[in-house]
C-alpha cells in the first residue's frame, strides 16, 4: 500500500512535460523563435550539413531543413518551425473551444440524465446514435468544406470549427458522464445526504461534482487530444482553421490554397499530394505530423495521471475545490464585510483581489498618447478642394499651390526639412522614348448631340468628365504636332444596352459603329484578403473597364456609360484611348439610339511645373547621436485630376490622405517629448495617375534614395490611404511583410490587431507578397522593414461628382488618423525598446 | 406526547434480475407494524439481521416510500407532506446509519461532512460553522485536528460517532439509531451508548434503537419491540419484556446474548436452523419452523398481537394467557 502510494505517476509526469512545451509555445511563440512564420522565400542560399561540414548550397523553396530553417519551410517557403511554433495558438484554440463548447453541453446533459431526467437521457442517445451511424470526420468534412467556411478569416474560421466539431462530439462525452452520474448517484452515501435534507441540486452540487469533477477533468484532457487527432484527419482532407491564399506552386503547373495564418492542421492539408515524393520533401509532413502526436500524448498523458491523482484516496483536491467555493462565495464575503472587525483580513484580501480582478478585465485601453482632431483634417481638406487649385494636378499651377500650403503648413508645426529641403523635384514628363506627360490638362471640351435636326451642346466638368487622354494625343503634344484647332471626333450611337454601352468614334473620319465593351478586366495577382481570397481581380474589389482599341487606331474616343458606377472607380491616366463619362442630363439623352455626337477638345496643355514630393522630418530621441536607425515613413498621396476649377465640382477623396496627414503631422509634432523613433512625412506629387507608372511620386522617390542611401538608413513604411465616403463602412488595412524573416513584423502586426479591436475599429485586412508593385505603398515598401497602409486606394464615386467634402467618412478618417497616431506612439516595435 | 407512530407498515422490494431487470422475486421486508414513540423516550427495536428493522427505520424517515401503511410524525402524515418542506422537517428527524464504512462521503473531509447539514438547515450564521463543528466533535468525543480528515482516515467507532455528529448537528427531535454500536467492541459500545443517553437527557430526543441483540437494548430503551421477518412479534416496557419475555423468540434471543449479569441465570433455548429468507416466509406463525415449543395451530393461523396497554405479543402459545400474564 506504502508503495502503491509512492508510485511516480508517469503519465501525469510525461504529459505535464509536453503540455508544458506546448503551452509555452501557446504564450510565448517568441521566445522560440526569431522568423516571422509568414514571410516567404522564394529561393536563397541555404547552409546544410554535408558529411559533418556546412555547405552553402542554393535551393529554391519548399528548402530542406538547414541552419536558418531547422525544420525547413514549407511550399510558399515559409519557416515550417517558426509556424509550427506560432500555430499552437491557433490550432489549441480550436481545440479548446470545442472542448469547451462540448464540455459545457454534457455537462448539464450527463448530469441530468445521470440523475434520472428521461429527456436528457434520450437526447444524449440520439445524438449518440445518430454521429455513431455517420462518422464525425465525415460530417465535419462534409460541412466545413463548404466554400463559406473555407474563406473565413481566423477568428471566425475557429468559431465556425468549434461549433460544428462540438456538435457533432458533445454527446459521447456526455454519455460517458451519464454513466459516471448514475454510477456516484448509486453509491450508499447518498442516501445518507438525503436524510441530512438535502436536495437533488445540492447533491448534485456539493456531492456529485466532487466526485465528477476528477473525472470530467480527464475527459476534458482526453477530448483535447481527440479533437486534436480530429483536426490532423480534416486537415488531411485539406479542411483547416483560418483564411486562405493561392498559391503558385513552382513545381506544379497550377496554384493551390494554403493556410495563411500558421496552424498545424494546414501543414499536413497538402500530405496525401507530398506523400507522392515523399523521399525527397518528407520534411514537410514529419514535423507538423510529429507536433500533432506529441500534443495529442501530451494530452492524453496528462489526463491519464490527473485521473489517478484524484483518485488517490488522501488527494484533497476535492476539498480545496470545496474550500475554494467557501472562499470565493459571495455569501461569506458580505457577511465577513458584517464581522469586519473579526475578519478584516479575509475581507482585505478578497477586497484586493476583487479590485485586481475588475481592474484586469475592464481595465481601459491604454490611452492614447494624442488625439487626432479631424476638424483640423477638415480643414486642410478645405483648402486642398478649393476650386481655385483646379484640382491639384501634378505640374500645373494648382498642384504647385497645393504643395506650397503643405509646406507651409509643415512649418508651422515646426517640422524640419529632410537633408536641407522641404521638396523633392521629379520631371512631370517622361523624358524617355515614350514622351508620355504625366497629366495633361483639357480647359474647353463641347460635347454636341444632335437628333432630329436638333442640336444641345454639353461642356467639360459640368456635364461630363474626361478622365483619360488617349496616349497618342500625348504624344502629338511632345512632338509638338497638336492641330491648332484641337481635336474633334464625331459618331453615332448606333445600339443602347440595358446596362453597358460604348461608343467608338474617330477623329475627321465617318461615324463607326460602336464596340461593346468588355466586363471587367481581370488582374493576374495573387493576394490575400482578410475575409474572402481572390485569384485574379482587385483587392479593392473593384475592376477596370477594358477597351479593346484595334491597332494602329490612334485617337479612339470610349464613352464608360454604366449602372454600376457605385462600385466602379475612375481615375485618371494616360490611356489607349480617350474617355469621357457623361453625367445627369447628358446621360439620359445618350440612352437613345441613332443620336450623332461631336466631341471637340481644346489643344491641350502640358505641365509648367515639374512634379514634387514633399518632406517634413521629426528627428527621434537618439537622431543626433546616431543617425536615423530606424525612421519611419509616412506617406500619403496629395494631388488630383483637373476639375478646371468649375464651381460645385471639387473632389474631396482624393485629398483626404494629404489632409489626414498634416493633422499627423501636427498631432506627433506637439508631442512632448521626441519618440524613439525619427518620423519623415512625404506628400506623394503625381499618385493619381496609374500609367506611366515611373512618373509617380512615390516611384520616383524611391529611385532617388539610391541602392546605397536605403541600405544605411533602414525604414518602417506607413502609407495613409484615402478614407473613403459615407457608404463605406470598413478601414482597409494592407500589410506588407518586411523584407527578411524577422519576426518584428508579426510583432507589429499582432499590436496592431490588439489595438484596433480596442479602439473598436472595423477593419479588413490585406496582405501582400510584393507583387504588386505600381501602388505607391509597393515601391516605397519594397525597400522598407515593413509597410503598412491604412485606407484605400479607390473608393466608389471617387473624382465623380457626387465625390463632395460632405461625403467624405468622418469617422473612417477619425480611425485612420488615430490608429496611425498610436501605432506611432504606442506599439512597443515603434516606439519603445521594440523587440 | 407522541413524536412518531406508524400504522400498519408494509414494504414489499421487488427483486430484478440485473440485465432486464425482470421481477425475480418479491421481499416482503416490512410486513405490518404498528407501534408508536414518545418525546424523550426510547423505542428499541431487536430482531435477527434481515428481520425488516433498518427497513423500518427507512420507512420513517421517508427515505423509502412504503407499500401500505402510514407514518405519522407529530401527528401529521408524512406522505402527505411536500418534498420541499419534508426535507425542511429532516432537520428534526435524523439518523444514525448502520454502515459507518459505506454511509460517509470518502471525498469530502469531516470538516466539511458537518458543515454541510448545518449550511442547508441554517442551523448556525455561516461565520459559526467552525466553531460548531468543533463543539460537535467534542460532543462526540473527537479533537477538532480530526476536521481536517477523511473518513477513511478513522477507525469505524470513531467514524460511528462521526455519523452521529452529524445526526446531531441539526439539534433533531428524533433519530434512528440503526444499530450505531453494533461494529465496535464492547468497551466502545458502552461509551456510545451513555454518549447517545447523555444527549437524549440534554436535549430531550426521542431514539428508535435498533439493534440485533437485547443487551445494547436493554440500557438504552424504555420500549421494546421484537421484530422476527418483518413482523413485531412482542414489544412492551423494557422490564416488562426483559423479565417476563413470552415469545419463544424473545427468550431464545435472550438467551443468546451474553449476560453482563452472572446472577440472572436463565434457561438456555437454541435456536434451530437460520432464520428463513424474507422472501419465502413460512406460513401461520413465520417463526414456527424454529420454534422449541412448536404446535399444529401454528403451521396455519397467523397469531395476532394482542395484549393489554402497552405490552403486546403474538403467539398461540399465549393466546389468551397474555392477558393473564400481564397482570401476573
Ligand atoms: N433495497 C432493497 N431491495 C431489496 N431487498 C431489500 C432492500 N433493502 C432490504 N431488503 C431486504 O429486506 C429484508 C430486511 O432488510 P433490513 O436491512 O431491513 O434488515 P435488518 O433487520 O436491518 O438486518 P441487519 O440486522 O442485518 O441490518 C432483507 O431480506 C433484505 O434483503
Ligand atoms: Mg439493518
Amino acid at each position: 500500500m506504502v508503495h502503491r502510494l509512492k508510485r511516480i505517476n508517469y503519465p501525469l509526469l510525461v504529459g505535464g512535460v509536453l503540455l508544458l512545451f506546448v503551452m509555452f509555445a501557446y504564450f510565448f511563440p517568441h521566445l522560440l523563435t526569431d522568423m516571422d512564420p509568414n514571410v516567404e522565400e522564394a529561393a536563397k542560399y541555404i547552409e546544410v550539413r554535408r558529411g559533418g561540414e556546412l555547405v552553402e548550397e542554393y535551393s529554391t523553396r519548399p528548402f530542406p531543413p538547414n541552419e536558418e530553417n531547422r525544420f525547413g519551410s514549407d511550399e510558399a517557403g515559409r519557416d515550417l518551425y517558426s509556424r509550427l511554433i506560432y500555430g499552437t495558438r491557433n490550432t489549441l484554440r480550436v481545440a479548446f473551444s470545442v472542448v469547451l463548447f462540448r464540455m459545457l453541453i454534457a455537462m448539464p446533459m450527463g448530469i441530468m440524465a445521470g440523475m434520472g431526467v428521461k429527456t436528457a437521457s434520450i437526447v444524449i442517445n440520439t445524438f449518440n446514435t445518430l454521429f455513431t451511424a455517420i462518422p464525425k470526420l465525415l460530417i465535419s468534412f462534409v460541412i466545413l468544406n463548404v466554400a463559406y467556411f473555407r474563406n473565413l478569416e481566423m477568428q471566425h474560421s475557429i468559431w465556425a470549427f468549434a461549433i460544428v466539431l462540438t456538435v457533432v462530439g458533445w454527446s459521447k462525452v456526455a454519455a460517458l458522464i451519464e454513466d459516471q452520474t448514475s454510477r456516484i448517484m448509486q453509491e450508499d452515501f447518498i442516501e445518507g445526504e438525503i436524510a441530512a435534507g438535502k436536495s437533488y441540486r445540492q447533491i448534485g452540487s456539493q456531492n456529485l461534482m466532487p466526485h465528477l469533477i476528477p473525472h470530467v477533468v480527464s475527459y476534458t484532457f482526453m477530448e483535447i487530444g481527440m479533437v486534436l487527432f480530429l483536426l490532423a484527419q480534416l486537415a488531411v482532407l485539406t479542411v483547416f482553421v483560418g483564411p486562405r491564399r493561392i498559391a503558385l506552386a513552382e513545381s506544379f503547373s497550377a496554384g493551390f490554397e494554403m493556410a495563411f495564418e500558421p496552424e498545424w492542421g494546414s501543414m499536413l492539408a497538402r500530405a496525401p499530394i507530398i506523400i507522392r515524393s515523399f523521399h525527397d520533401r518528407m520534411w514537410l509532413i514529419i514535423y507538423p505530423a510529429l507536433t500533432f502526436f506529441l500534443a495529442i500524448t501530451g494530452f492524453n498523458l496528462t489526463g491519464e495521471g490527473l485521473r489517478i491523482e484524484f483518485q488517490k484516496r488522501s488527494s484533497r483536491v476535492v476539498s480545496f475545490i470545496r474550500q475554494g467555493f467557501f472562499f470565493f462565495s459571495p455569501r461569506i464575503y458580505i457577511e465577513q464585510w458584517k464581522n469586519l472587525k473579526t475578519y478584516w483580513r479575509a475581507v482585505g484580501v478578497k477586497t484586493l483581489g476583487l479590485v485586481a480582478v475588475l481592474l484586469f478585465f475592464f481595465f481601459p485601453p491604454e490611452p492614447s498618447m494624442v488625439q487626432f482632431n479631424t476638424e483640423k483634417a477638415f480643414e486642410h481638406l478645405e483648402v486642398l478642394t478649393d476650386e481655385s487649385l483646379e484640382g491639384r494636378v501634378i505640374g500645373f499651377e494648382g498642384g504647385r499651390r497645393s504643395g506650397d500650403y503643405i509646406i507651409h503648413t509643415l512649418q508651422d508645426y515646426g517640422l524640419e526639412p529632410w537633408q536641407g529641403n522641404y521638396y523633392h523635384e521629379f520631371p512631370s514628363m517622361d523624358p524617355g522614348n515614350t514622351g508620355y506627360f504625366e497629366r495633361l490638362v483639357v480647359e474647353k471640351a463641347t460635347l454636341v448631340l444632335e437628333k432630329n435636326g436638333i442640336k444641345e451642346t454639353f461642356h467639360v466638368n459640368e456635364d461630363f468628365f474626361l478622365p483619360h487622354l488617349a496616349k497618342s494625343i500625348s504624344l502629338d503634344l511632345y512632338e509638338g504636332n497638336v492641330p491648332e484647332d484641337g481635336y474633334t471626333f464625331e459618331g453615332r450611337t448606333i445600339t443602347y444596352e440595358e446596362d453597358h454601352i460604348e461608343i467608338g468614334l474617330e477623329p475627321h473620319i465617318d461615324p463607326i459603329p460602336l464596340i461593346k465593351a468588355q466586363g471587367r478586366q481581370e488582374v493576374s495577382r495573387y493576394f490575400y484578403v482578410q475575409g474572402q481570397s481572390f485569384g485574379g481581380s482587385s483587392p479593392t474589389e473593384l475592376g477596370f473597364p477594358t477597351i479593346n482599341a484595334p491597332a494602329g487606331v490612334p485617337y479612339r474616343l470610349g464613352i464608360i456609360y454604366t449602372d454600376e458606377f457605385d462600385d466602379r472607380i475612375i481615375n485618371t491616366y494616360s490611356h489607349t484611348n480617350t474617355h469621357i463619362i457623361p453625367f445627369g442630363e447628358l446621360r439620359e439623352k445618350l440612352e437613345n439610339a441613332d443620336i450623332h455626337i461631336t466631341l471637340h477638345l481644346d489643344p491641350p496643355k502640358a505641365p509648367d511645373y515639374p512634379g514634387r514630393n514633399i518632406m517634413g522630418f521629426l528627428p527621434g530621441r537618439n537622431w543626433e547621436n546616431e543617425g536615423p536607425r530606424d525612421l519611419v515613413i509616412i506617406g500619403a498621396p496629395y494631388d488630383g485630376f483637373y476639375t478646371g476649377g468649375r464651381e460645385g465640382f471639387n473632389p474631396a477623396l482624393s485629398a483626404t490622405a494629404a489632409a489626414t496627414s498634416l493633422e499627423l503631422a501636427r498631432a506627433l509634432s506637439e508631442l512632448d517629448e521626441p519618440l524613439e523613433k525619427s518620423i519623415m512625412f512625404i506628400f506623394f506629387d503625381g499618385e493619381q495617375s496609374e500609367f506611366p507608372f515611373r512618373l509617380r511620386g512615390s516611384f520616383q522617390y524611391n529611385r532617388s534614395r539610391g541602392r546605397f542611401e536605403q541600405a544605411d538608413f533602414p525604414y518602417t513604411y506607413i502609407e495613409v490611404g484615402y478614407t473613403g465616403n459615407n457608404q463605406v463602412n470598413r478601414m482597409d488595412i494592407n500589410f506588407v511583410n518586411g523584407k527578411g524573416p524577422g519576426r518584428e513584423s508579426y510583432f507589429a502586426r499582432d499590436e496592431l490587431l490588439k489595438r484596433l479591436n480596442d479602439l473598436n475599429v472595423d477593419y479588413r485586412m490585406f496582405y501582400d507578397n510584393r507583387r504588386m508593385t505600381n501602388y505607391s505603398l509597393y515601391s516605397v515598401s519594397i525597400n522598407s522593414e515593413f509597410s503598412m497602409r491604412f485606407g484605400g486606394m479607390y473608393f466608389p464615386f471617387m473624382n465623380l461628382r457626387e465625390d463632395t467634402i460632405d461625403e467624405v467618412n468622418e469617422d473612417y478618417m477619425k480611425d485612420l488618423g488615430q490608429i496611425i497616431l498610436d501605432t506611432v506612439t504606442l506599439n512597443p516595435l515603434f516606439n519603445g525598446e521594440g523587440m | 406526547m407522541e413524536i412518531i407512530r406508524v400504522e400498519n407498515l408494509h414494504k414489499k422490494f421487488t427483486l430484478k434480475s440485473k440485465i432486464l431487470e425482470i421481477p425475480t422475486g418479491l421481499v416482503h421486508a416490512v410486513n405490518g407494524v404498528d407501534f408508536s414513540i414518545d418525546k424523550g423516550k426510547t423505542l428499541g427495536l431487536v430482531g435477527e439481521s434481515g428481520s425488516g428493522k433498518s427497513t423500518t427505520g427507512r420507512l420513517l424517515l421517508r427515505l423509502l416510500q412504503p407499500t401500505e401503511g402510514r407514518v405519522y410524525l407529530e401527528g401529521r402524515d408524512i406522505s402527505e407532506i411536500k418534498n420541499r418542506e419534508f426535507r425542511k422537517i429532516r432537520k428534526d428527524i435524523q439518523m444514525v446509519f448502520q454502515n459507518p464504512y459505506a454511509v460517509l462521503d470518502y471525498k469530502m473531509t469531516i470538516e466539511d461532512i458537518l458543515t454541510q447539514p448545518l449550511h442547508i438547515h441554517k442551523i448556525v450564521h455561516p461565520l459559526e460553522y467552525s466553531k460548531e463543528v468543533e463543539r460537535l466533535l467534542r460532543i462526540v468525543g473527537l479533537s477538532k485536528k480530526d476536521r481536517k480528515k477523511f473518513p477513511h482516515e478513522f477507525s469505524g467507532g470513531q467514524r460511528q460517532r462521526i455519523g452521529i455528529a452529524r445526526a446531531l448537528s441539526t439539534k433533531p427531535k428524533f433519530v434512528v439509531c440503526d444499530e450505531p454500536v453494533s461494529a465496535l467492541d464492547v468497551s466502545v459500545q458502552s461509551q456510545i451508548i451513555n454518549l447517545l443517553k447523555e444527549l437524549q437527557e440534554e436535549f430531550h430526543l426521542s431514539y428508535l434503537f435498533i439493534a440485533h441483540g437485547l443487551n445494547v437494548i436493554k440500557h438504552v430503551s424504555d420500549q421494546v419491540a421484537v421484530m422476527y421477518l418483518g413482523k413485531i412479534v412482542e414489544k412492551g416496557d423494557v422490564e416488562a419484556i426483559f423479565q417476563r419475555p413470552k415469545h419463544p423468540y424473545t427468550i431464545a434471543l435472550m438467551s443468546a446474548s451474553p449476560i453482563p449479569d452472572p446472577e440472572a441465570k436463565r434457561e438456555r433455548t437454541h435456536l434451530k436452523k437460520e432464520i428463513p429468507s424474507a422472501l419465502e416466509i413460512p406460513s401461520g406463525c413465520s417463526f414456527h419452523n424454529r420454534c422449541p415449543k412448536k404446535m399444529d395451530i401454528c403451521e396455519r393461523v397467523t397469531p395476532k398481537l394482542i395484549g393489554e396497554g402497552d405490552y403486546q405479543v403474538a403467539c398461540h402459545l399465549v393466546e389468551g394467557v397474555a392477558s393473564h400474564g400481564s397482570s401476573a
